[in-house]
């Protein structure tokens, strides 16, 4: 059997040239810091070798402490681990060939050169975690076994985020209300047999924040709108690149070969497409609000879009339906853009109630990756798993959380699966 | 009167610890990004604090967008824990926004609100001097 599939490759080296090369046009970038700066770098306020150096020092931290530990403990590329990287990609061959208004042969070479490094790190990247994945398999204690062990705890209390946001928001009774407002809608999904009471349970906590955020819709100050006409019609005029852009993530989403963000990737490690397209859904509409203003504010795209373009790509059947709902989905979020723009200046409610949802799934995570961690760490050292990741990751707080919360539970998972092979070793 | 105006992830910790801090001589308030940097940005509201996953991102964006980089400041990253050094001087040099990761804020905030108050209390010392 071999080790290495090429399909993934393919499309990850396909992924990782476009969106160095559109970084390094500055027509899409990744990192949501990095959006912002493109235009002062643009306007001189910022130099590109600035940008390139901070670009480094925003990505790096998250691509070690957090991308490939999650990448390597479940066996699945996070979206961030390639695109964060296309945008380093980009934006160094960006700022070494940015002689003032000399558009000539330097600029173009920089462009092949970001498209050309993009591919050759996308492929090694896909190849790299197979080879990782198939040497997983040829220990004497597989990784995958403790897979399950590490998802459960993240899948499972996913559909708890909505009322945590509204407890953030409103307080206590209006979270504690939620709560049981979706634990109801479990049982009852439970009850009824429906497949997924989980996605159901989520659906009513969304509907619950939707409300909640209509209800506190005041069309306030209509004079102050700012408009964003030159940046809207600037994106429009990508429309084409970004279609293509949307078709590969649609496909990459289908094949499983990129995922969007560690919910969804747990929810796959652990066996469930139908959760993983639940939580893509709902990290699509709690981003979109903040994803979508930066992107009117700076005229810079988004990598991975606002995010439905994977949620459309992994709904599709087949490979040719995912790559076009993909570029569907991300063609209709650049043509949103304006009437989103509005939207989100004349109901704050909803950019309010977005942001909570964000910090919800963020705490939520935290707590769920490190139960995942210990249970993980507990199965593959039984009696040490709890002792040393509960003991760590206190640790970690006590001195200011060097590291960042939520890799605590991947790290420990790999560090413990290490263990449990040099014990086999040993004895 | 200092006013903060907090914004992105997080705001209620955010704002309960920044008032906390900074009782009688801070107010506090949260705004969504747009609204924050633009009220700094009209002289509405003194500094912007924001916190997201990376320090930089969510954060941020807003601000850069709104009241240009040179104005704002990451004052945590991931794997880097905040300096207050590096926090003191930032606020001298008259940067109005910070950035930080929500796993920072217990350390952050503190951070920034001592280095306000100071930079006030010493700016106020020199108008009463001169």
């Amino acid at each position: 059997m071999s080790a290495i599939s090429w399909i993934p490759v393919v499309i990850t080296a396909a992924a990782g040239a476009l969106g160095a090369w559109l970084a390094n046009r500055g027509i899409a970038v990744y990192h949501d810091g990095l959006r912002a700066m493109l235009p002062e770098v643009a306007a001189g306020r910022m130099l590109p070798r600035q940008l390139a150096s901070t670009s480094f020092k925003l990505s790096i931290g998250l691509l070690i402490a957090f991308v490939l530990p999650v990448s390597l403990a479940s066996g699945i590329l996070l979206i961030h681990a390639l695109w964060l990287g296309a945008d380093l990609i980009g934006i160094w061959f960006a700022s070494h060939n940015m002689p003032e208004h000399v558009q000539g042969w330097k600029t173009r070479l920089g462009q092949v050169g970001a498209g050309g490094a993009g591919a050759l790190y996308g492929a090694l990247l896909m190849l790299g975690l197979q080879g990782f994945n198939y040497l997983a398999g040829q220990l004497p204690v597989p990784l995958d076994a403790t897979r399950l062990a590490f998802s459960q705890p993240v899948v499972f209390s996913f559909a708890a985020f909505p009322a945590i946001g509204l407890a953030y928001q409103y307080g206590l009774r209006t979270g504690a209300l939620a709560f049981v407002g979706i634990l109801l809608t479990r049982l009852a999904a439970d009850w009824l047999g429906l497949v997924q009471p989980d996605v159901w349970a989520l659906a009513c906590g969304l509907l619950f924040v939707t409300l909640a955020a209509l209800r506190e819709r005041r069309p306030n100050l209509p004079g102050n709108e700012l408009h964003f006409e030159a940046q809207f019609k600037r994106l429009r005029r990508r429309l084409p690149l970004i279609a293509i852009l949307g078709m590969l993530y649609g496909l990459a989403a289908q094949h499983l070969a990129l995922v969007e963000g560690p919910q969804s990737l747990l929810a796959i490690s652990g066996g469930s497409r139908t959760a993983a397209l639940a939580i893509s859904l709902a990290r699509a509409l709690a981003f979109t609000p903040i994803k979508g203003m930066a992107v009117l504010t700076s005229g810079v795209f988004v990598t991975d879009g606002l995010g439905f373009a994977w949620t459309a790509g992994l709904a599709a059947p087949q490979p040719w339906s995912a790559a076009l709902l993909g570029g569907l989905a991300m063609s209709v979020e650049v043509l949103a853009l304006g009437l989103l723009g509005s939207l989100l200046q004349r109901y704050p409610g909803l950019v309010k109630a977005a942001g909570t949802m964000r910090t919800a799934m963020t705490r939520l995570l935290e707590a769920a990756t490190l139960v995942g961690g210990m249970l993980a760490a507990e199965n593959l050292v039984p009696g040490y798993g709890f002792l040393c990741v509960a003991g760590l990751a206190m640790i970690n707080e006590a001195t200011g959380t060097p590291l960042l919360r939520i890799a605590v539970g991947p790290v420990a998972i790999l560090l413990a699966w290490a263990a449990a092979n040099a014990l086999t070793f040993m004895v | 009167m200092i006013r903060i105006v907090v914004s992105g992830l997080c705001t209620n910790e955010i704002c309960r610890l920044a008032s906390g801090l900074g009782g009688e001589r801070v107010s506090v308030h949260e705004a969504i990004d747009i609204t924050g940097a633009t009220e700094v940005s009209q002289g509405r509201a003194d500094y912007y604090f924001g916190a997201c996953a990376t320090g930089a991102g969510g954060a941020l964006a807003m601000a850069i967008a709104i009241l240009g980089y040179d104005r704002c400041f990451t004052a945590s990253m991931i794997g880097s824990v905040p300096k207050e050094a590096e926090i003191q001087a930032a606020v001298a040099s008259g940067k109005l926004a910070f950035g930080f990761t929500v796993d920072h804020i217990d350390s952050t905030v503190p951070m920034l609100i001592t280095a306000i108050l100071a930079h006030h209390r010493e700016a106020g010392n020199r108008e009463q001097g001169s």
